[in-house]
């Protein structure tokens, strides 16, 4: 009996004007969004990626000449490699930096040289001229044109347009009267019409996924590995969870109604504020909640706190009272290494809370817009594909562990040479030797799946908790309903 | 007859449902949208006031010339190094109070432009209280009361039409009607009159709401000019209505079933005021690919300064020295004790910032003058020639895909409807362009006061100490000129008449379809 219902509500489906109405929709929105990468900013990002990394490499392989530079300047630049899944979830590069910088913001001369040691610094990419051109030369648009909004908008509001009559209408042509005349079930109805829809929907994406995908193979320079399919193939599978959601509410809507167009009226206002509404209005309410009342920019602040730190002034208060003779003194040079590597802890530590600040007013606003069930998509979205906040944060610890294993290498290297007299990070009294760069930690990201699917994590368990809990209600709303 | 049909039309679409939800929705986010701009705009209007302030301080603050080649300056007074960020003198746009209607493209175009020496002045800082201090909240989209008439309002509007013919004509009631002696067009004229004095009350509602939020606003003061923007504002929203009504009626008239003309209606609605609009802006920006465009600009601007450090080499070797600045020409008073002294020449690359203390009065310094004089106004020229070198990546560019954008985005009702009101709300690109125009001026207006004081070819130019202050109290002070209610107006007009060109078509076309309307 399933079987007979799916397939009704399959040709019914597939022989409607909407569904040919949603199918060219989507196909042109994904054709669009193939040709917009193809052409787009990827291979560029890419390329400037690699170049990069070189330069940094570089650099690195210079500083090797001397241990102490090493120690003092750090691995520099790390990068944040692009997503080639962009086209799925598109980055939002005027908001979140490509890289973090590893600078040195301290050094002076006195009698002798003194030189701070380098620090993790989150907003490098954000100077100002950069963070200004992003946002000037930026066209305004709600939302760009990628998986996330041809499903999580699009494809929504097919979902609901598949349903929305379901019950109600057949209520009103008379016909489900006869249906459940038969010896059918009330949940093996619903059934069978949340399978129909779903089928029929997940035609409508399968199609839609297959020529961009195809597109995208044949136009652009990607190469799509394991990896990316095994992650397409989870995103398929949250587009089909997240449609699952509208399906049902659209059943439930349907089973509630009183005519076919009383239900188009509340599916399509449920559509509006879930999917276009909310999503907004999540970060305007956020702002207003945590609107912080300063009207400088962080940056500004964060260089004047850095340099007059009492840390610092400590350390440069040391450093004019030392003479070139006092650095042969390990019991002169000890506090001065002492004093540096404090004041290198203070600066990082004003990066560090800077950041959390941000990442926190960030995440309090994500956590709004997922009571949308287009935010939690949206995010799981990013997640898989790369390219939001999480892949972002997971990239800053990455870096930080980083950093560790980076400094523990240097200060490990100088112990083993006899002749330094391990005062890290004081250049006159380290190593003096050459260092191969090969015995240097390299940085690379962490992208495997296990890792991208912990970051999206929370969004999917959302999602799942939401697909079920929709079903049962319309389930609810379908049992008390009436079929005359 | 007519009063009739208007009548019957009224009251129906008032005791919707879907008028109740529509207008409370519209309502609400209005609000809520309202209140939050409202603390907003007052802080940026407070930061506003404070930076202002300080620009009519900032001269008394600059005490040599050098200070205003760079936006960092040093002091070197007592052998303290001072550092001092952002003292370049800023020309400040004012925030507009119709930004509470109309956002415009404020959010992305800035409000403060420092104004540099060796700079040519194209984008401005933002001011924005929100995004200044956290750029991870610009992940975060907003919106304002043109985005709530186009959304909710506009789907309000296209819903009520789109049932208004086909339902009666299933209802059976449009037989009737059309029996009496009333014309088709005449129903139909009653039938937008109708849909428009409806629709006319949440729009009312909502620029009630939003006037009243704006009267509360700290800081804003409504003056004649404003009063008469939200006038046309008002009339605007309504204009764009009338437009998706008459979409619907549209396709009300072209569809025998009320199920088929929802659906197609929808379709239309969706196209129209989502999905097309963001696709053209999306692809645009897409292709723009303005990382690529920067990097451009940034390795022209070097080359015209590789090319200037050339220069600059001749020049000091046609005066028998060998590197640009001269000073080994100079001498100091001291030459004992710690801190920098006369070699301190620190060159952040084409912004010099330069601080020489404790110079002598010798005989080399009137030469080190000299040659310095003609290398800095060398400076101002290569300037210029860097600009020119970079204009076409970071501004012609980017300004041609806009007015493509707008173009594209004109096509749409929404898009016209947008435009035509960050136009009238002062809000929008073309008059912000007018401001950096303005900006461009200031400065040509402060190189000519500084070249008439010889500032380059003085000591003060360098330093400030022993008594060598540079007096810059009649400095020339930039003064935003705000475009008027006549020119806004006018810029609005392109758009304004597409929406009025959309609205007397689909007017007349809805007449056409009824008159051929099959009302069995």
């Amino acid at each position: 009996m399933l079987t007979a219902i799916v397939k009704r509500e399959c040709l019914d489906h597939l022989l409607s004007l909407r569904f040919s109405f949603a199918l060219v929709l989507v196909l042109v929105l994904m054709v669009l969004n193939a040709l917009g990468f193809a052409g787009g900013s990827y291979p560029y990002k890419r390329d400037r990626y690699f170049e990069r990394v070189q330069a940094q490499q570089e650099t690195l392989r210079t500083d090797a000449a001397r241990l102490w530079q090493l120690a003092v300047r750090g691995p520099g630049d790390l990068h944040k490699k692009p997503s080639q899944l962009m086209f799925c979830a598109a980055e939002a590069d005027h908001a979140l930096p490509d890289r973090v910088g590893a600078y040195n913001p301290a050094e002076a001369t006195y009698k002798i040289k003194i030189y701070g040691m380098w620090i993790l610094s989150f907003l490098v990419s954000h100077s100002l001229q950069d963070s200004l051109r992003r946002t000037a030369q930026q066209l305004l648009s709600i939302q760009a044109i990628d998986w996330v909004f041809i499903i999580g908008v699009v494809l929504s509001l097919v979902a609901l347009l598949f349903t929305f009559e379901a019950i109600v209408g057949e209520k009103e042509r008379g016909t489900l009267k006869l249906v459940m005349a038969q010896s059918l079930p009330r949940h093996t109805l619903l059934l069978g019409k949340f399978l129909g829809a779903m089928l029929v929907l997940s035609l409508v994406l399968v199609l839609g996924v297959m020529v961009n995908l195809l597109l995208v193979l044949s136009l652009a320079e990607a190469h799509l590995g394991a990896g990316e399919t095994v992650k397409l193939a989870g995103m398929v599978g949250l587009a089909l969870l997240y449609l699952s959601i509208f399906v049902s509410l659209g059943l439930w809507v349907s089973a509630r109604s009183s005519s076919a167009r009383a239900s188009l009226v509340s599916v399509l206002l449920l559509w509006t504020c879930t999917t276009l509404i909310w999503p907004q209005t999540g970060g305007v309410l956020a702002a207003r909640l945590l609107q912080s009342q300063s009207e400088t920019p962080v940056i500004h602040k964060k260089d004047k706190m850095i340099m007059e730190s009492p840390s610092s002034l400590k350390m440069h208060k040391l450093a004019g009272t030392l003479n070139r003779r006092n650095l042969k003194n390990p019991a002169k040079v000890q506090p001065l290494a002492e004093a540096i590597r404090a004041d290198r802890r203070a600066a990082q530590q004003i990066e560090d809370e800077i950041l959390a600040d941000q990442l926190n007013q960030a995440e309090f606003t994500r956590n709004l817009v997922r009571l949308s069930p287009m935010g939690c998509f949206q995010y799981s979205m990013e997640a898989l594909a790369g390219t939001g906040l999480a892949r972002h944060k997971s990239f800053i610890e990455q870096v930080r562990t980083y950093a560790q294993r980076y400094e523990q290498t240097i200060i490990a290297l100088d112990r083993a040479d006899p002749e330094s007299m391990h005062l890290f990070p004081v250049p006159q009294a380290m190593s003096k030797r050459k260092i191969s760069v090969e015995s240097l930690p390299v940085f690379r990201e962490d992208l495997s799946m296990a890792t991208l699917v912990g970051q999206a994590r929370v969004d999917v368990i959302i999602l799942c908790f939401l697909a079920v809990i929709t079903y049962l209600i319309a389930y609810r709303a379908w049992l008390r309903s009436s079929v005359l | 007859m007519i009063a009739i049909v208007f009548k019957k039309e009224l009251l129906s679409h008032l005791l919707s449902r879907q008028f109740a939800i529509c207008t409370t929705l519209a309502v609400l986010l209005m609000s809520t949208n309202g209140l939050v701009s409202s603390q907003n705009w007052t802080l940026k209007k407070a930061s506003y006031q404070d930076k202002k302030a300080i620009e009519v301080q900032r001269p008394r603050d600059i005490t040599y010339y050098g200070a205003l080649a760079a936006d960092t300056q040093r002091s070197d007074r007592d052998k303290q190094r001072i550092y001092k960020t952002r003292v370049a003198p800023r020309a400040l746009r004012a925030p507009r109070p119709l930004e509470l209607f109309a956002r415009g493209d404020e959010a992305r175009l800035g409000q403060a432009v420092p104004v540099l020496l060796f700079e040519v002045p194209y984008i401005a800082e933002q001011i924005d209280p929100l995004t200044a201090d956290n750029h991870f909240l610009a992940l975060f989209n907003t919106y304002d009361m043109v985005y709530v008439f186009q959304l909710v309002l506009g789907l309000l509007a296209i819903l009520m039409a789109s049932e208004t013919i086909s339902s009666e004509k299933e209802y059976g009631t449009l037989r009737l009607t059309l029996t009496t002696n009333i014309s088709r067009a005449q129903l139909l004229a009653g039938k937008l009159l109708g849909g428009m004095t409806t629709l006319a009350i949440p729009t009312a509602l909502g620029f009630i709401i939003l006037m009243i939020i704006l009267l509360g606003t700290d800081g804003v003061d409504v003056s004649l000019a404003e009063w008469w923007g939200m006038g046309v504002l008002f009339l605007l929203s309504l204009l764009y209505l009338t437009v998706l009504y008459l979409i619907g009626l549209v396709v009300s008239c072209a569809t025998g079933r009320s199920a088929t003309s929802l659906v197609y209606a929808l379709f239309l609605w969706a196209l129209l005021v989502v999905v097309l609009p963001n696709t053209i802006a999306a692809l645009l920006n897409e292709r723009a690919n303005m990382n690529e465009k920067n990097d451009q600009a940034d390795a022209h601007t070097a080359q015209v300064w590789d090319e200037l450090e050339q220069t600059l080499q001749d020049l000091v070797r046609t005066h028998g020295q060998r590197r640009y600045p001269p000073i080994n020409l100079i001498e100091r008073v001291t030459t004992k004790g710690p801190g920098p002294g006369a070699g301190t020449f620190i060159d952040f690359g084409s912004k010099p910032e330069l601080y020489m203390n404790s110079i002598a009065d010798t005989p080399g310094l009137a030469t080190f003058q000299e040659i310095f004089r003609s290398g800095e106004l060398l400076r101002l020229q290569y300037a210029q020639r860097a600009w020119n070198a970079q204009a076409p990546f970071v501004e012609t560019f980017p300004r041609r895909l806009e007015r493509q954008n707008a173009l594209f985005q004109r096509l749409f009702p929404a898009g016209a409807y947008a435009q035509a009101a960050s136009a009238i709300a002062g809000t929008s690109q073309e008059e912000f362009y007018g401001f950096i125009e303005q900006v461009r001026d200031y400065r040509r207006q402060l190189l000519g006061y500084l070249k008439d004081r010889d500032a380059f070819g003085s000591r003060t130019y360098f330093n400030d100490d022993s008594g060598w202050e540079a007096d810059l109290s009649d400095m020339p002070r930039f003064q935003e000129q705000q475009a008027t209610s006549y020119q806004r107006l006018r810029q609005s007009l392109p758009a304004l008449a597409i929406l009025l060109l959309y609205a007397a078509g689909l007017f007349v076309l809805a007449n056409r379809l009824f008159a051929r309307y099959n009302a069995a």
